[in-house]
């Protein structure tokens, strides 16, 4: 239903690291360049696993850890770092009421890595069961690794970090989290819950338990000739997707907020859809009706129609199953200007950051209309028939542009959509 | 704000309908004792949980029930109850959304345990080596979908065939509130026709004791869910809906009071909504233990349940129910339904 508030919402900050920069401007050149991030990994050795490959960022770009971060996790210190980026812009300081901060953030907590599990396994009897106590008092575990799994407690404690006490918006729907933590965002400043919204999401570094994970369940590429040619969304070739590591984070306020405090405005959450797939947990439905869902419910939230739409930054994960849907939902919504309308994937060059990847990708899509950009989807090599709509291929495209669509179709069912617009 | 409440379901160690839960309540019951199915005593020798959750004989065979996990299997059993309760069958899916609390997810680790323990190679450290070459392929395929939280919110809709809003938050109590306030305000701003609020506490396992002894949370955890069908007044009333309550608002706070996390929220509740402090559920655990994001939602069944068994004569009554956390708390105001 298309909303009946006519409240604007603005960008006034924002911070990103990725595999290919500690920061938006660095990780949007090099993209424009049409660079991989995407490497061999070296946070475990990968050797023996079906996938060795993923987006690793650069610790170097992270903030210098900070205590919290024991019980926040590597999810903590990416979304610390992002937000310093952030608030160069928005600093959030000459806010006195804090209470009208909130913090809505993507994200799905930490994994229990091996070291954890092998402590574990020293504490089993025959009958597997633990003993507790000996656990406790070996000096290898903490219970801090409990605390770290629970998704809560990054975006909380960000807020501590801000002093933000409005409401904290933890959002754990995988995939779509970042996508859909910024549509509550949207949400709360429209509703005048909130003044101003710290908001995005952040994939943590990656962990051998994590990673296997995906690897098992058959979902992350296993052929590719090279690292920075395995992720290739849309072609023919394209075999699974490739994990990334980041954090995206946005500051959000009313239009009539940022003016009041003489902010510049980097880009505008116009809408904002989203759906139940209701289908399968691990795929969308074939017809896309779950996406096609989200991204009119997103044109119609902003009141606009479809042929106001000039670009849409895909879901676009470079496996089989998700590309051709997503060219059909695309299809339907565009109708008979589908084949005018530019779409690419961010996630050839970064990998799928599943919790930050809609609030990475939100980001990505407004520099675009900034720089007057299309970003492209590398490695498009093969023609499939199943997509074949404009997806950018292999080179950035100059072009002027002003409103666009972020796709975010989650694991486990839940689609997200933002209709985002230049600043 | 006016929505009414037009379905409640949940599952509790004090019974899985509100009536009987209140009537166990009223009787002195209580479902709280010492910790069973696994040795709880490196937690302290007293620890005590609330549960019901019982290891079905071959949970292998379902490979949904498998990626639900015990969680799971308890937020979809509540939502399902409460959709038909509310006869949302006749409201169009596309207009039907979906707003879960979940809290830590109970990940079952021991599939992770078992490959570590392929991967010693008969000795008493785990190799990496080993473990990389081949012992993690003794992990459960499934065992990644069921480590995310938003899946259970999936099966939802994909046993109640949705497609409207659909939001999932991770959350402790005051989390709960929040998914129901979310909910609350999407149907209130028009942007679901009905929304279906849901939390669950799942299986009471060592990592959710390790949490609660970090946290230093006293109250007893508890196992089970709760679901509220949510839709604007007017339309329930329109479509012949029951009408059990009425939802009238609600606030959260965040890191304002110290020792009261949850008093600030009350105090914005009361301004916004008017409604008094009777009837405020605060600082009791309650007997079918602390259900995490389902706390919210099962108080709020079994107030309705109480107004019903106990008609008042006169003005309508309103409660106030609480949740806090370790520094936060949420509120918010519940009305009795109209005679």
């Amino acid at each position: 239903m298309p909303s009946t508030d006519t409240t604007n919402v603005v960008v006034t900050g924002w911070g990103m690291v990725s595999s290919l920069g500690g920061g938006v401007d660095e990780t949007f050149h090099a993209m424009r360049a049409g660079q991989s991030g995407v490497r061999r990994i070296t946070r475990f050795d990968p050797t023996g696993l079906p996938c060795e490959i993923g987006a690793e960022i650069d610790v170097a770009h992270l903030l210098r850890e900070h205590a919290n971060d024991e019980i926040g996790g590597p999810e903590l210190r990416l979304l610390r770092t992002a937000v310093q980026q952030a608030l160069e812009t928005a600093p959030l300081d000459a806010i006195e009421d804090r209470l009208r901060i909130a913090v809505s953030l993507g994200g799905h907590g930490s994994t229990p890595n091996v070291g954890a599990i092998d402590t574990q396994t020293r504490y089993l009897d025959d009958d597997l069961q633990l003993d507790i106590e000996g656990l406790r008092r070996d000096p290898r575990f903490t219970s801090r690794q409990f605390t770290r799994r629970s998704p809560e407690v990054a975006p909380t404690l960000l807020a501590h970090h801000l002093d933000a006490r409005g409401p904290v918006i933890p959002v754990v729907s995988a995939c779509a989290a970042g996508s859909q933590a910024i549509g509550e965002a949207l949400h709360l400043l429209r509703e005048g819950r909130a003044d101003v919204v710290v908001t995005g999401g952040a994939e943590p570094l990656l962990t051998f338990s994590y990673f296997v994970g995906f690897a098992i369940l058959g979902a992350l590429t296993r052929r590719y000739p090279s690292p920075e040619e395995a992720s290739r969304p849309f072609d023919r070739r394209r075999n699974g997707f490739v994990i990334g590591e980041g954090a995206g984070v946005l500051i959000l306020e009313t239009e009539e907020g940022a003016a009041s405090r003489g902010r510049t405005i980097l880009g505008r959450i116009l809408g904002y859809g989203d759906s139940a797939d209701g289908y399968r947990i691990t795929d969308l439905q074939p017809d896309g009706d779950g996406a096609v869902l989200a991204m009119e419910r997103a044109i119609a939230d902003a009141g606009l129609t479809a042929d106001d739409v000039e670009y849409v930054n895909a879901h676009g994960t470079s496996t089989a199953i998700n590309d051709p849907i997503e060219t059909l939902a695309c299809k339907r919504v565009f109708g008979d200007r589908a084949m005018q309308v530019p779409i690419s994937s961010n996630k050839s060059m970064i990998g799928h950051t599943i919790g930050a990847a809609g609030a990475i990708e939100a980001i990505l899509t407004m520099k675009g209309m900034e720089e007057g950009v299309l970003l492209p989807t590398i490695n498009q090599t093969a023609r499939d028939r199943k997509c074949d709509l404009d997806y950018v291929p292999n080179e950035a495209r100059e072009q002027p542009h002003s409103v666009a669509l972020s796709n975010s179709f989650g694991f486990g069912g839940q689609n997200g959509c933002l209709c985002l617009g230049r600043g | 704000m006016r929505v009414a409440i037009t379905a409640a379901a949940l599952r509790t160690a004090l019974g899985n309908d509100a009536a009987t839960v209140w009537r166990r309540i009223q009787a002195g019951e209580s479902a709280v004792a010492p910790v069973k199915g696994f040795d709880a005593s490196g937690f302290g020798e007293d620890v005590q949980a609330a549960q019901i959750w019982t290891e079905p004989e071959t949970p292998e065979d379902d490979p949904a029930l498998r990626i639900l996990g015990p969680h799971g299997r308890l937020l979809d059993a509540v939502a399902l109850e409460a959709h038909a309760a509310a006869g949302l069958e006749s409201v169009p899916r596309e207009r039907v959304g979906l707003f879960v609390g979940m809290g830590m997810v109970d990940s079952p680790i021991d599939d992770l345990i078992t490959a570590a323990l392929a991967a010693r190679n008969g000795s008493d450290r785990l190799s990496l080596t080993s473990f990389f070459a081949g012992a993690f392929r003794q992990i459960h395929p499934l065992w990644p979908l069921s480590m995310l939280n938003n899946v259970a919110a999936g099966q939802i809709a994909i046993d109640l065939d949705l497609r409207g809003d659909n939001l999932v938050l991770a959350a402790d109590g005051p989390g709960g509130i929040r998914a129901l306030l979310e909910a609350a305000y999407a149907v209130d701003e028009g942007a679901c026709r009905c929304a279906i609020a849901a939390g669950v506490s799942g299986r009471v396992a060592a990592a959710v004791l390790a949490r609660r002894v970090l946290d230093r949370r006293d109250e007893p955890p508890g196992e089970g869910s709760a679901a509220l069908v949510l839709e604007r007044e007017k339309d329930a009333l329109a479509r012949g809906a029951p009408v059990l309550g009425i939802v009238r608002g609600g606030a959260t706070s965040f890191g304002e009071d110290r020792f009261d996390p949850a008093r600030p929220a009350v105090k914005r509740t009361m301004q916004r909504t008017g409604c008094g402090h009777a009837g405020v559920f605060h600082g009791t655990p309650p007997p079918f233990g602390d259900l995490g994001p389902g706390t919210a939602a099962a108080h709020i069944a079994v107030q309705l349940a109480a107004w019903e068994a106990e008609p008042a004569n006169g003005a309508r009554r309103n409660a106030l129910i609480v949740a806090g956390g370790v520094d936060s708390g949420g509120c918010i105001a519940i009305e009795e339904a109209a005679a």
